[in-house]
């Protein structure tokens, strides 16, 4: 049996909105745009510990591999949604780009990782088909209202503040990509095939080449101070919305 | 003690970072951290309760 912190898991997730708040607010502070970027980088590592702590309660969890096809279908929603969300921050930056050196970093970094990323939600689809799963029930599922929350909260921004937010986004969920140890011992835990794991293997083989372009793109962006918050805001919205989606799956 | 060491064994006592698994550049951009946000952050942790040590190769598993 595993024993779970006591304490009220939706208290600590209203707990990181106050984090979030106090690092956007002094974020530029000290440090003025030319290494804005990189002390972003820096305060969203540091406050990952919260998502960290959420998965190690899920992947931990006596019930796991009963709610693993969950997960998997929270997951798929997901995968499924972030080309669209990244092309409509890359259209939006590109509107911006002649007159915004942020928005041009923005529209040149996304127009090159949409490609990278293109397709990943048909493999992912056909793993957890060849997994068993029902293609054509994951294929009709509407986002849960979780999935719709965290991926709302981008649009939101990418069109009534600036695109260059979608980077909080991505920092949160490239930040911290699958280790194959991981997903060799959740196999062996829930006895699904080597197929459904297949997408997730290749993001933790080119996450850790993702992540260090994503890195070193945050960390000489041109941010003002508001611009900074901006992008520190939507990653706290991000790890809470992550965390949110493995509470839910809990309950 | 520099103010810069003070906050750095802050987060560390904290659990919230380990100095021997970040580099020399990360380690002054650390130091840039506000105390207000160290703050935050230690609180955050505590209500977290203690990182795992057996537990840190788990990650959240959500992709793009």
């Amino acid at each position: 049996m595993i024993a779970h912190p006591s304490h009220s898991w939706e208290h600590t997730l209203d707990h990181l909105t106050e984090v979030g708040e106090v690092i956007a607010a002094s974020t530029d502070a000290r440090t003025g745009p030319a290494q804005a970027g990189a002390a972003l980088w820096m305060k969203i590592t540091l406050a990952q510990g919260v998502l960290n702590t959420a998965a190690q309660r899920f992947w931990s969890h006596p019930a796991m591999p009963r709610m693993f096809p969950s997960f998997l279908c929270e997951l798929y929603s997901l995968v499924s949604c972030s080309v669209p969300l990244m092309r409509a921050a890359f259209e939006r930056a590109s509107e911006l780009s002649a007159a915004d050196p942020l928005a041009a970093i923005t529209a040149a970094y996304l127009e090159q990782h949409i490609v990278e990323e293109s397709h990943h939600d048909e493999w992912l689809l056909n793993d957890l088909a060849e997994a068993g799963m029902d293609r054509s029930a994951l294929l009709h599922r509407a986002p849960s209202a979780n999935v719709a929350r965290l991926v709302g909260a981008q649009y939101c921004w990418i069109r009534h503040a600036h695109p260059a937010a979608l980077f909080g986004y991505l920092a949160v969920i490239e930040g911290n990509p699958p280790l194959p140890q991981h997903l060799n011992e959740i196999q062996q835990l829930t006895g699904f095939p080597p197929e459904a794991f297949r997408c997730l293997h290749l993001h933790a083989a080119n996450d850790i080449e993702h992540l260090n372009e994503l890195r070193s793109t945050i960390a000489r962006l041109p941010l003002q101070s508001a611009e900074a918050a901006l992008i520190c805001t939507s990653a706290f919205a991000t790890m809470q919305g992550l965390a949110s989606i493995f509470v839910e799956l809990e309950e | 003690m520099s103010d810069a060491q003070t906050k750095l064994k802050r987060l560390e006592d904290a659990g919230i970072l380990d100095q021997k698994q970040f580099s020399e550049q990360e380690m002054a951009l650390v130091a840039t951290i506000t105390d207000d946000e160290i703050d935050v952050l230690v609180r955050l942790r505590q209500k977290l309760g203690p990182p795992s040590a057996d537990k840190n190769h788990i990650r959240p598993n959500f992709i793009v």
